[in-house]
């Protein structure tokens, strides 16, 4: 064939040479995508409000300071408006923001670790533990994430903890199948062999060899998970079932349902708030996803 | 010649975005006739038969140059003219029939499509046209084999399928991409036989793209040796072995003494250096490995020049022939 | 003999899954806290410990926990989930009430879902850089970062209170006098657009990014180019050697989208107040009615299972290698 294919030599250049320049382009490019650096530039901006709530919104965002339902953009003490008990809508938001990340963030970080656990074990030693631990991930992917969610948090009491651990086991699988095959299709190569033959333990090849190469595609969902893991919190709080000691968005969205026909902004304001967050999360996951992968453009798993 | 051939390609250039990997190319076929596209992978050889289609992989273009087919120019011709083309008038023959075919559609179907497509027949018709025509082709049992799905078959049952399905609407041109690259060689020589015995009895004109030497002197009418997208050298084919003056054709052929041992790999590497990058050079793409280049080679593309009866050479330093008044022709 | 085989093969696969299931519902059954005797004892006023006793001795909760397991795994077999503390009912009839209605939903859903997003997905693949796959991008992802609830209540407010074109919620109109039963089906029907609609946004989303990354993989092989030779138009190449190449991994999540949707019915059932599973899981949260919850937890799960093994089937019907492999 003469048809020219700019991925063929970059493919076949592949050699025993352990590759870790990808991780230091794709940053790169993830810096070249526009919506990825635009999505960056709002989570940091969040998460800056976030750190700063007691500064940004001082004194107790469930506190009574206006008249209810005052509409947005009406009042300069409430500029988002308040709800039916006269709470202040920003200062909601701004709180909220502390939730939605903190439990976004630690469930991530929950469903990585167990999902890498869980996968490296089953791809590195394959056989019998792998078959036992695929059966696991088929059952975990098999139960509803959400009703399975919405079930723990019922039973042990919703708080910050076992929310975020709630959230956590339900996102791990999709984690422990990407980092299984990763193990499976490196620990086939020359790099990893080398190191075998060199007399290197089993740990030592997980954790130094094989892991730092197999994490690159993990990392490009994270962005995802935390995204979802947002999304579940926000529904978990509307159904009621969030920490009632925390301001959460979700939970402002349900507060404001019932009073949805006279004051709709009680209920739309905190939901951009979720959509915002989201969204930038989602484009910098595409952007990862793209810098990570060229060839995959967009698919989700 | 004065009648006009069937398929005419005068000065034909295709552009990608980064590179122009086919410059100034021109050759004709005509009916009944095989002509064969002869370079190493990167000549630019099936760029030049998916403009014949206008089916370039995304981002080509042609730029430059005419493909005057039976008369029409196909480089302007719309895309509704050209699906009346394709399949119909023209029909290819691609290299890998392992990919080449619909894996979840059967073969019956894939071949009985185009003829209904092109001549509304219907679908019981085009089925009982697609068992006659698996017959034709030799595939063995096809009332039965044309319910099967593309996995079920040998390769070369499958390239026999391929060719099933060109040859369907009795095309006037059949345009074969490496047809037998990637096939056993006692299935290639079947598989040859079997479209040089379809081209007599449809006599349709074959162009024949391929890298093996051996096959394109058994095969051909006539060959036309790209090298980096440009056209060095045409010829008749009974006078390949014996009679081509290119230092690069000689090169190809001196690789192998015996034409009949050429394999289908392995003997371009005898040349010294490689293709990439050549198709930039503003002069001759192949001085960089001519062991005879002198400096004028780089300045520019030489003409070229006929040195016999249907033997045209882009070259000022080949050697000689017995033709003194050597004319110009094209550019 | 493979036709009968294959099918087989894909059942005997739900067995150890189903028995999963179980242990997993068993085990958040024993997490729950108090037992049928705590909550009878907290319903009659006054008991004392040795009653309880013999009570937990009567209904088998004082043996070991294998035992128990295994009487919980015979109640799931029967589809026995107990009796509802709060509606006084046993579970299962309680469930296979609502079960419909959140299956029509669904239904709606995912066939809103799926033809919508293939053919954005389909048409984004073909149209791969342009604007309009950039525009359309941006809408999908927009659907796919927005949270269920919000845009049922957005459009509860938009729809139903700002236009006043469709019902705020339920399932039909309250007291409302049809003069045929076409009325009744088409109130039924502007009943179910906001649900279905808010419900599918986000599988949409997920369709048409899932079909227009398997599309442009397809629209890259070469039997494309071949069926393009043959002069086909564009449009029929995609609908015949395309779209079916393309669907096949497209199917593959279906499970696991079955499994979200039913998540996402809690949230837009207890928005749009439809008698559903959903809503009565909202219910049983609201109640802290356990077995309810795990009875649709299990359900729920169940259900996955079976389409998990249908999408098994469907694959064999639309991948002929597949059928050879097995």
């Amino acid at each position: 064939m003469t048809a020219p294919s700019p991925s063929a030599p970059a493919a076949v250049a592949e050699t025993a040479a352990r590759p870790s320049r990808p991780t230091m382009r794709a940053l790169r490019a993830l810096v070249g995508s526009r919506p990825a650096v635009a999505g960056l530039v709002v989570l940091g901006l969040v998460a800056l409000v976030a750190i700063l709530a007691p500064f940004v919104a001082p004194g107790d965002p469930l506190a009574m300071v206006a008249r209810p339902f005052v509409r947005p953009g009406v009042s300069g003490a409430v500029p988002l408006g308040s709800d039916a008990l006269g709470r202040d809508l920003f200062a909601g938001v701004v709180h909220g923001a502390r939730a939605s990340l903190v439990i976004g963030l630690a469930a991530t970080v929950v469903g990585l670790l167990v999902g890498t656990l869980v996968g490296a074990t089953a791809g590195y030693f394959g056989g019998r533990a792998d078959l036992v631990l695929v059966r696991l991930i088929e059952l975990f992917q098999t139960i509803p994430n959400f009703v399975l969610v919405v079930v723990m948090v019922a039973i042990v009491q919703p708080t910050i903890v076992t929310i975020t651990l709630a959230i956590g086991i339900v996102s791990w699988p999709p984690v422990a199948r990407l980092v299984r095959a990763e193990f499976r299709a490196l620990g086939a190569r020359d790099f990893v062999l080398a190191a075998r033959a060199a007399g290197c333990g089993d740990l030592h090849m997980m954790l130094r060899e094989i892991l730092p190469n197999a994490l690159p595609p993990v990392i490009s969902t994270a962005s995802v998970m935390v995204a979802s893991a947002i999304l579940m919190e926000s529904a978990l709080s509307f159904l009621g079932m969030g920490d009632p000691n925390l301001v959460s968005w979700g939970a402002m969205v349900g507060a404001g349902r019932d009073s949805l026909r006279s004051a709709w902004h009680v209920s739309a304001v905190p939901g951009l708030a979720i959509v915002v967050v989201v969204l930038a999360l989602n484009f910098v996951g595409e952007g990862l996803e793209e810098a990570f992968d060229p060839r995959r453009t967009g698919e989700r798993r | 010649m004065t009648r006009a051939p069937l398929l005419l390609v005068d000065g034909l250039s295709v552009a990608f975005p980064t590179a122009t990997p086919v410059r100034d190319v021109g050759f004709t076929v005509g009916e009944g006739e095989t002509v064969a596209l002869v370079g190493e992978s990167g000549s630019g050889k099936s760029l030049v038969a998916s403009s014949l289609l206008r089916l370039l992989p995304a981002g080509g273009r042609i730029v430059g140059g005419a493909v005057r087919f039976e008369g029409t120019d196909v480089t302007r011709s719309t895309e509704a003219e050209l699906t009346h083309l394709r399949g119909r008038r023209i029909a290819m023959v691609f290299q890998e029939p392992a990919t080449a075919l619909d894996p979840v559609m059967t073969i019956g179907r894939q071949v009985a499509e185009v003829i209904e497509w092109h001549e509304g027949a219907s679908r019981r018709a085009a089925r009982a046209r697609a068992i006659e025509l698996l017959d034709l082709v030799r595939l063995p049992d096809p009332s039965r084999r044309v319910d099967s799905y593309p996995h079920e078959l040998s390769g070369g049952q499958r390239q026999r399928v391929m060719i099933a399905m060109a040859i369907a609407c009795r095309p006037k041109l059949v345009v074969a991409d490496e047809p037998t690259t990637a096939l056993d060689v006692t299935i290639q020589a079947q598989v040859l036989e079997l479209l040089d015995r379809l081209r007599r009895e449809l006599s349709m004109g074959v162009l024949l793209i391929s890298h093996d030497l051996g096959v394109v002197g058994q095969w051909a009418d006539r060959v036309v040796v790209l090298y980096a997208g440009r056209k060095l050298e045409e010829l008749p084919a009974e006078r390949l072995f014996d009679g081509a003056r290119h230092p690069y054709t000689r090169g190809l052929l001196a690789a192998s003494p015996r034409p009949s041992a050429l394999g289908a790999d392995g003997l371009l590497t005898e040349i010294p250096g490689q293709i990439d990058g050549a198709d930039r050079l503003p002069g001759c793409p192949f001085s960089p490995r001519c062991a005879l280049a002198r400096p004028s080679c780089d300045d520019r593309m030489p003409d070229l020049v006929a040195v016999g009866p249907e033997h045209t050479v882009a070259c000022p330093v080949a050697p000689r022939g017995g033709i003194a008044d050597a004319v110009a022709v094209g550019r | 003999m493979r036709a009968i085989l294959a099918p087989l093969k894909v059942l005997a696969h739900t067995v150890p899954t189903s028995v999963g299931i179980a242990v997993v519902t068993f085990l958040l059954v024993q997490l729950a806290p108090g037992d049928a005797v705590d909550v009878f004892a907290g319903e009659s006023g006054a008991a004392t410990a040795e009653t309880m006793a013999g009570l937990r001795r009567a209904l088998g909760l004082d043996l070991p926990l294998l035992d128990r397991l295994l009487a919980h795994l015979s109640g799931l077999v029967r589809f026995d989930f107990g009796c509802s503390i709060r509606y006084n009912a046993p579970v299962a009839s309680l469930v296979a009430e609502r079960l419909p209605s959140t299956l029509a939903l669904m239904g709606c859903a995912l066939a809103l879902a799926l033809v919508v997003g293939i053919l954005l997905g389909t048409l984004m693949a073909c149209t791969a850089g342009s604007w309009l796959d950039r525009g359309l991008s941006a809408v999908i992802l927009f659907f796919y970062s927005v949270p269920g609830f919000w845009i049922g209540l957005m459009s509860i407010v938009f729809f139903a209170v700002r236009l006043g074109v469709l019902p705020t919620g339920g399932m039909e109109t309250i007291g409302g006098d049809f003069s045929g039963p076409g009325d009744a089906l088409l109130d039924r029907l502007r009943h179910m657009v906001l649900p279905t609609v808010s419900m599918a946004l986000f599988f949409i989303a997920i369709y048409a990014r899932l079909m227009r990354s398997s599309t442009l993989q397809v629209l890259g092989l070469d039997h494309v180019r071949v069926a393009a030779a043959k002069g086909l138009p564009r449009w029929v190449v995609v609908r015949r050697h395309v779209l079916r190449n393309a669907l096949l991994p497209v199917t593959t999540m279906a499970g696991v989208h079955i499994g979200a949707m039913l998540g996402g019915a809690i949230v837009i059932e207890t928005v749009f107040s439809w008698p559903g599973l959903g809503r009565l899981a909202y219910e049983a949260l609201m109640s802290r009615d356990f077995k309810i919850l795990l009875a649709i937890l299990f359900l729920s799960s169940i259900l996955v299972m079976f389409t998990n093994a249908l999408v098994d089937l469907l694959q064999l019907w639309l991948d002929p290698r597949i059928r050879r492999r097995r």
